[in-house]
């Protein structure tokens, strides 16, 4: 068996070779493909992440305004006190949130001299509520009609404009993806059109002394199949540094929080994946189909 | 082994290529099959290969019936046939051994087999000596015995040689045919498809004549 095999593996590597450029061709156009789809699901991934980060953090923050009177702040302690679904519930003062502003800006205290004598920062209610899903947009609308509200932050505002945000990515990246399969899989039927065309004579004699359709085939549908694991490897390989050093880097660099990259070790199987099955699936099927052409003699 | 019984045979563009053929042919046999070009003879080695099946009639080849048989057992049927193509078909880049044996290993013969049988195949039809020269390097005759020591190595029960002479000078052409007449007398039924009618005249042997789709005639011994 060993010996039938390395006949078989030669064939199937000699005609990669005869072939180099159109399988060089189909390569990187199946890399191209891959690297799409990967990099939407590395998109959807850190859009999920920071919105699940967003919907986490369940907080409103109630702005008050600075002529509020001491009835009206009263007022609106009692009715924070009255919903239960309220947690925790911190006052921030005007005070309070310039030296949370000035901690946040690196502490360079005398540098904000001027913002000391004249503090435009609002005093704040912030409230967290618990995770129960509640109508949290009840309770705003509530505070919001109140007297001596300036404005209320809302974090479902943004939740949602990061969903709409991911939405039209996938929305893209699926038709992407999709237009770049079939144009792979033409490029692969073609490669192997012309790689079964260089071998016509060989795949005639066999079929006149009686070789099975499925040996006939085999070794074009594994040159298909291999040029498609090769590329997924390949695609692979180039996904992990593009994100590594490229798109890590440049969400790292807002230094914020809340959008850090998702490190790649927990996409990596939502890459990899997709990218083998495209591989597989492309490459055998490109391949079985422009030999079904070829073997009705 | 061999039998049509009224074969018609007409193509989609309206050819209208045998007309109602039936033709007996047992083991062992040494036949020609002779006729103008356009006259059938190919149709009907296309019938025996089952490249094509019969608008009506029914063909038998080697206990397979050719005209009920599933697409998937062709191979088999056509491990028990033979063909010398009249252009040889060998494959350039590959050596005389090498052409051989891919009859064998694309059947899935094992290597030992394939080992043992190339070697003394070669050795039958006289190219021992030239089994690791490549198609380019060896005569047209020498090419057209590979072709039918392909033909041989799977050891088939008939043989079909397609104008085995048309494409060598009639020296080559004596040889080949002597060739056949030896692989007959181990038992192989040989079918010679040809319009030479000079060496269907110096064998003695059973001459089948199709003209316009009809067998004309059909009679032993070529003189």
């Amino acid at each position: 068996m060993g010996e039938r095999l390395s006949y078989f593996l030669k064939d199937v590597f000699k005609s990669i070779w005869r072939n180099r450029m159109m399988a060089l061709a189909s390569l990187f156009v199946l890399v191209s493909c891959m690297l799409i789809m990967g990099t939407s699901v590395i998109i959807s991934f850190n859009i999920n992440a920071v919105a699940e980060k967003i919907e986490n953090q369940n907080e409103i923050v109630i702005f008050l305004r600075d002529d509020i009177t001491q009835a009206e702040l009263t007022d609106l302690e009692r009715s924070i006190e009255r919903d239960s679904r309220i947690t925790k519930s911190i006052y921030f003062s005007k005070e309070q949130a310039l030296q949370e502003y000035i901690e946040q800006q690196d502490g360079d205290e005398y540098l904000y001299e001027s913002l000391k004598e004249d503090n435009v920062l609002p005093a704040s209610f912030r409230l967290s509520f618990d995770n129960s899903d509640g109508k949290i947009s009840d309770s705003v609308s509530t505070f919001e009609k109140m007297a001596g509200v300036e404005k209320i932050r809302f974090n479902k505002d943004l939740v949602d404009k990061v969903d709409n945000f991911s939405k039209i990515i996938n929305f893209v990246g699926i038709w992407l993806i999709i237009v770049l399969a079939i144009v792979s899989l033409f490029i692969i039927q073609n490669t192997i059109k012309i790689a079964l065309f260089t071998r016509k004579k060989e795949i005639n004699i066999m079929k006149y002394v009686g070789a099975t359709d499925s040996f006939i085939q085999a070794p074009f549908v594994l040159e298909g199949v291999l040029i498609g694991i090769v590329s997924s490897a390949v695609a692979f390989g180039i996904q992990y540094i593009l994100y590594q050093k490229v798109i890590s880097g440049i969400l790292d660099s807002f230094g914020i929080d809340l959008i850090s990259a998702v490190p790649f070790s927990e996409m990596q199987l939502y890459i990899l994946v997709p990218f083998a099955l495209t591989g597989l699936i492309v490459g055998g099927i490109g391949s079985l189909m422009s030999i079904r052409k070829y073997l009705q003699v | 082994m061999i039998e049509l019984r009224d074969v018609h045979k007409v193509y989609s563009n309206g050819t209208n290529a045998l007309k109602g053929i039936d033709i007996n042919i047992d083991q062992g046999e040494f036949l020609f099959i002779v006729g103008p070009s356009g006259a059938g003879k190919s149709t009907f080695t296309k019938l025996l290969l089952r490249e094509e099946t019969p608008s009506s009639g029914s063909v038998m080849v080697n206990g397979y019936n050719l005209v009920k048989m599933r697409r998937s057992k062709i191979p088999y049927l056509r491990r028990t046939i033979g063909v010398v193509f009249q252009d040889f078909r060998l494959i350039d880049n590959k050596t005389i051994y090498e052409n051989v044996a891919f009859a064998m290993r694309v059947i899935g013969a094992s290597p030992k087999n394939i080992r043992k049988r190339v070697p003394y195949v070669l050795g039958l039809v006289g190219l021992a000596s030239k089994a690791k020269s490549f198609p380019r390097e060896i005569s047209g005759g020498e090419q057209q015995r590979v072709a039918l020591a392909r033909a041989l190595v799977n050891n088939p029960a008939i043989i079909i040689a397609d104008e085995p002479t048309g494409n060598v000078d009639p020296q080559m052409s004596r040889e080949i045919m002597d060739l056949l007449c030896e692989i007959n007398k181990r038992g192989t039924t040989v079918l010679v498809v040809t319009h030479d009618h000079d060496i269907v005249q110096e064998y003695d042997k059973r001459v089948i004549t199709i003209k316009d789709g009809v067998i004309v005639s059909d009679k032993e011994g070529g003189k």
